[in-house]
């Protein structure tokens, strides 16, 4: 198995109490794969892409195993070889401009040429790299965090909740672009609580509750009335969508 | 009814955000509104409520139980929609005496009560603050994107309860979304706001 990132019996536990929030978790992302990691607020997702970049809050701890490329992730590999695209636009640096702001998280040369076959490859004119990113639309500032994922190195990409309540149009946008990273052969693993999103873009979904994973199924098993699916939790997610049996299903 | 007439909002420099919009919601109406983002659903929201004041037109309420908040808003995102230094029952109790049958229907916990807002979940205080909007008796209910942040089954339990209870309370219901299909679900009439 080729697989790119591996999580393995990762639990995470609150430092004081010892309450266990993430559950003895095992998640792999092959080469090339989209994983989707769905889940409500509050069971513990975005934790999961914490431990994996070390990004969790002081109060936590975690144990487990966590492989890049069959080997121990390193420090190195953080930022080089694991990128995260964050969820929140505020990410980007308010005192630098979209061009240094890029250069420097791009792998040598830096060339301006560089930045500006980036940026068109996302439908952005070349003057858009001598904003700051207060200058900058939702949308402008949103494909600036793809640019960067997109033009690293890094073989394996988080998308820690890309389309957080953003409009249909902005949505089918963000996701457009998540598939031109899908379409340059980089592994995905996104997180989302928008099941729509993840049927859309991934090829595995897995499902978390209450720290741990109930299900992880192929994208093709999401259909009909879930007749597919193995756990209970996931059918009444999966029927509950307004396209489905919405507020029938309750 | 509630009859919005001849609306008109502008921003500052002049921009009009939009401009003679007129609707008319009955009692026990369940009606949707969609559109793109920036095309002011929330703007037009906060008018309907009272909280901006339009530039021009009108907005009517004909009470029938002739009470003084008589539109609820229910917005977005609850977390910036309560105090949060307040308890949830000092929240609750805000909008009135606490009516255990709306706190029964809306499956809020009696523990809950004694927690402060950052420590219940957004599907959990989005209910606490739908709680907070029906326990005022309100005539009529704007519903701005309340599920965006929710998962799927959070958000089918919030319209299933929403729904039912302003049915059989003949309150008009204006359902803000940009998912077309779920309002087609829910409304018996959706205005695409251009």
């Amino acid at each position: 198995m080729n697989s790119k990132l591996m999580i393995k019996q990762l639990s995470v536990f609150h430092q004081q109490t010892n309450r266990i929030l993430i559950d003895s978790v095992n998640l792999s992302v092959d080469e090339g794969e989209v994983v989707a990691l769905v889940g409500a607020s509050g069971s513990g997702k975005s934790l999961i892409a914490q431990a994996v970049l070390q990004l969790l809050p002081d109060n936590l701890r975690q144990t487990g195993i966590l492989n890049y490329q069959s080997r121990p992730i390193t420090k190195k590999d953080r930022g080089q070889n694991i990128v995260l695209i964050p969820q929140s636009i505020d990410a980007l640096d308010p005192l630098m401009k979209v061009k240094k702001q890029i250069q420097s998280l791009l792998p040598a040369p830096h060339s301006e040429q560089k930045v500006f076959d980036l940026l068109g490859r996302l439908g952005l004119e070349e003057e858009v790299a001598s904003r700051y990113p207060f200058q900058l639309s939702g949308g402008q500032a949103r494909r600036i965090l793809v640019a960067i994922a997109l033009g690293s190195a890094a073989k394996v990409v988080i998308a820690d909740e890309p389309t957080p309540g953003l409009d249909v149009d902005s949505k089918t946008d963000m996701l457009s672009l998540l598939k031109e990273v899908k379409a340059s052969g980089k592994s995905i693993l996104l997180i989302t609580h928008d099941f729509d999103v993840a049927v859309d873009l991934a090829d595995r979904i897995a499902v978390i509750k209450d720290g741990k994973i109930i299900e992880n199924t192929l994208k093709e098993n999401f259909v009909g009335k879930g007749e597919r699916l193995f756990h209970p939790y996931t059918k009444a997610l999966w029927q509950a969508l307004p396209k489905n049996l919405f507020i029938r299903s309750l | 009814m509630l009859k919005i007439e001849g609306v008109s909002y502008t921003l500052p420099d002049d921009v009009p955000l939009f401009q003679n919009f007129s609707m008319t919601v009955n009692n026990g109406e369940i009606l949707g509104l969609s559109g793109k983002s920036g095309i002011g659903k929330t703007t037009l929201a906060k008018i309907i409520a009272g909280y901006l004041r339009a530039d021009h037109g009108q907005i009517n309420v004909q009470q029938m139980k002739g009470k003084s908040h008589s539109v609820q808003l229910i917005w977005q995102h609850p977390e910036q929609a309560v105090n949060p230094k307040w308890r949830i029952d000092k929240t609750l109790e805000e909008a009135g005496v606490p009516d255990q049958s709306i706190i029964k229907k809306l499956n809020i916990l009696p523990e809950w009560l004694y927690r402060y807002p950052k420590q219940l979940s957004g599907g959990e205080l989005q209910r606490v603050c739908i709680a907070r909007c029906l326990l005022a008796q309100p005539e009529f209910i704007i519903a701005d994107e309340i599920t965006t942040m929710l998962d799927p089954i959070s958000q089918a339990e919030i319209f299933k309860i929403l729904t039912e209870h302003v049915q059989q309370n003949k309150i008009g219901l204006v359902i803000i979304s940009h998912d077309t299909v779920l309002l087609d679900n829910l409304c018996h009439k959706v205005i695409d706001f251009k």
